[in-house]
């Protein structure tokens, strides 16, 4: 049994190099190039964009109105509405609907805000069935792990390892042939789906105008959960509303371009209602659970653009740390750029406050962004406040900062100072580059060396060239 | 949380977020360049997996069904497909599977045990997409959602005239028909998952095979 690191730097120290970090990277490089194939292959794209961004943006700007009438609308169509402060709420709810209806079997599709309030679990511990059923998502269940990349959860698994995992826990013979593992899956699914009681979904749009969600997948298991149960759930974090069912076509035109470089998802379902009078099927119960659980507190601060996000997971994919660390280095649910804001901006800079730092700043992330949310300012901002609230992940850097302040406010103080440089140069330098320093300073030149300081400092030769 | 609280809440924090001042815009209809919309339209479907035909429909379900092995179909009620399939299905000698769902949970269950290994299922559609190879499928009476979710064979009879350029250049004028049933989904080629070694697979859990006939 591992201890969980506690520090990014300790998970991403164990994670450079694993499996994980590899198949995560060949991955996340694999849908990069997919997203750039489409940009190219579609010239409105950036015009979409632009429009995409003004939408999200918008609505955030007037999310309470969007949200009242987001909600007016669900309960117009005959789907009930609850909001949740946070997952304890949203779980309260969902739990009493499972009681009221002696619901013993979930099915699920894949929803980050669920694993965000940690749903199964707790519906486990009640005694509840939960099955997730999009492909990733059941193996990851099976094999008791959590996601590493938003949209491929299972991106780290190899044929073998699901192979292996069918046989020891679905009693299926041995295969590493990935179609016969889909089929494997798909048999064992469909039987599951017929027996569920309710399905719990995300959802990636709901548009206010018309109380409709939208739940996007390629497999199909989104449309399986919100149509075999008499139940459906859905769970919606509170930003993911738009107005009109324009906007809505909007957004459907960037996200799967963004994400896999698909110019539609496969499935675009969009539920309006319970099934009415006269529909042959689909679920008779509609309940809505929108999610505050710190989205407020975002919206109110700097990190208000981050709730503009549609989850594409473009900026994982082209993000250097991610490529290099992998998702589970994060110790969140939301990994990559994105979750390295997301994450204090909704649950507090305490314990979260090195996620911020966990990035270079070169900017790839905004670049792809679909919504063109400005990341690399945001985990500025989060950084400044963690080392005004002195959750500063990195110790020595406060101090370090208060010494050099010291050092330059006074010119014999700035003059010994460069002395130092001079005196280190004269010790650890060879040749003009230092190529070891001792101690703290080591990881400054582990993997390069430094150039020297000028053994005369440069103050000193202007001083006797002018003569001052 | 109450609901006022709730709202309250959110308002107070809309109100202090700092946000680029941004218009509601409307939708940005691309300017694409010109094509032959069924062309285009069955190009784009070829590239995410699916097959358009040409022929008539009827002859295309029998031969499927035949390859199938199957006798019969999950679909759309014969008044809601063009004149004379449901018909000429029949006559070709498969029958329909009825869609229609009880409200009891019970009975839920039974009927759909009854037809959830179903291969073949028939529908129309309300419109396609030519940048996509994307159609459009309206649930409601008469028009189950799983005739075109769990077979795994799914075919869709649309008419060439329902084309259209793209998803925006439908939703501007038909953006009110998204939401106008229970159910709307847009369905771009065969079911598939690249979650095992991002492998591209297809019909994990939807249809594997998605024929468009063209009429």
């Amino acid at each position: 049994m591992t201890v969980t690191p506690v520090t990014f730097v300790e998970r991403a120290r164990q994670a450079v190099g694993s499996d994980v970090a590899r198949s995560n990277r060949v991955g996340a490089e694999r849908l990069a190039g997919l997203r750039e194939a489409a940009r190219q292959a579609y010239p409105a794209f950036d015009e979409m964009r632009d429009a995409a961004r003004q939408i999200r943006l918008h609505t955030l700007a007037h999310l309470d109105d969007h949200l009242q009438r987001f909600a007016d609308q669900v309960e117009r169509n005959g789907g009930h509405v609850f909001f949740a402060a946070d997952g304890t709420e949203a779980i309260g709810y969902i739990q009493r609907v499972i009681q009221d209806r002696r619901v013993r079997r979930v099915v699920k599709s894949k929803s980050m805000v669920t694993e965000e309030i940690a749903l199964n679990h707790a519906l486990e511990a009640s005694g509840v069935e939960v099955v997730e059923t999009d492909l990733g998502e059941f193996i990851i269940q099976l094999a008791g792990e959590h996601p590493s990349h938003i949209i491929a959860p299972a991106i780290h698994k190899t044929a073998a390892d699901v192979g292996r995992l069918f046989a020891d826990k679905l009693g299926v013979p041995y295969t590493d042939d990935a179609d016969e593992l889909n089929r494997i899956a798909r048999a064992h699914l469909r039987r599951i789906f017929l027996e569920a009681d309710l399905g719990i979904s995300g959802v990636n749009f709901g548009v206010a105008e018309t109380g409709s969600i939208c739940v996007v997948t390629n497999e199909g298991n989104g449309r399986l959960v919100t149509t075999a149960p008499p139940i459906h759930v859905a769970v919606m974090g509170m930003e993911r509303v738009v107005p009109t069912a324009g906007d809505l076509a909007q957004m459907l035109e960037v996200l799967a371009r963004s994400g896999t470089g698909q110019g539609l998802s496969v499935y675009s379902n969009i539920v309006t209602g319970p099934r009415r009078v006269g529909d042959p099927d689909g679920p008779d119960e509609l309940h809505v659970v929108i999610l505050d659980n710190g989205r407020s507190r975002a919206l109110a601060a700097e990190t208000a653009e981050i709730l503009a996000c549609i989850r594409c997971g473009a900026c994982l994919n082209v993000c250097p740390v991610y490529r290099a660390v992998g998702g589970h280095a994060y110790g969140s649910v939301y990994t990559g750029p994105i979750g390295a804001v997301v994450t204090p901006a909704l649950m507090g800079l305490d314990p979260w406050a090195d996620l911020p730092f966990a990035s270079t700043l070169c900017g790839a992330c905004r670049d792809v962004c679909p919504v063109g949310i400005d990341i690399p300012r945001m985990l500025l901002h989060l950084r400044r406040r963690a080392a005004d609230e002195r959750h500063h992940p990195f110790r020595w850097v406060a101090p370090g900062l208060r010494a050099y302040r010291i050092a330059a406010t006074g010119p014999w103080r700035w003059r010994a100072f460069l002395g130092l440089g001079a005196l280190a140069a004269r010790l650890f330098g060879r040749s003009g580059r230092i190529e070891r320093l001792p101690f703290h300073a080591s990881g400054w030149t582990r993997f390069r060396s430094l150039r020297a300081p000028a053994k005369k400092p440069f103050r000193r030769r202007w001083g006797e060239r002018h003569g001052t | 949380m109450e609901r006022d609280a709730f709202i309250a809440r959110v308002k107070a924090a809309a109100r202090a977020a700092r946000l680029p001042d941004a218009d509601p815009p409307g939708l940005v209809v691309p300017d694409l360049p010109e094509v032959d919309l069924t062309e285009a339209f069955v190009a784009a479907l070829g590239r995410v997996g699916g097959v358009a035909h040409r022929d008539d429909p009827v002859e295309v379900v029998l031969a499927l069904a035949d390859r199938l092995g199957t006798s019969e179909y999950l679909g759309w009620d014969d008044e809601w497909l063009p004149p004379g399939v449901g018909a000429g299905l029949r006559h070709g000698g498969l029958s329909a599977l009825a869609g229609d769902v009880p409200a009891d949970a019970e009975g839920r269950r039974r009927h759909q045990s009854g037809y959830f290994d179903v291969v073949l299922g028939v529908t129309g559609a309300e419109a396609g997409f030519a940048e996509t190879g994307t159609v459009v499928i309206r649930s409601g009476p008469g028009r189950p959602r799983m005739a075109s979710l769990i077979p795994e064979v799914h075919v869709v009879i649309l008419a060439e005239e329902a084309i259209c350029r793209s998803l925006a250049h439908w939703a501007e004028t038909n953006a009110g028909a998204i939401v106008d049933a229970a159910n709307v989904v847009f369905v771009t080629g065969p079911s598939r998952t690249g979650d095992i070694e991002m492998r591209l697979n297809v019909g994990v859990h939807g249809p594997r095979e998605v024929h468009v006939v063209l009429v």
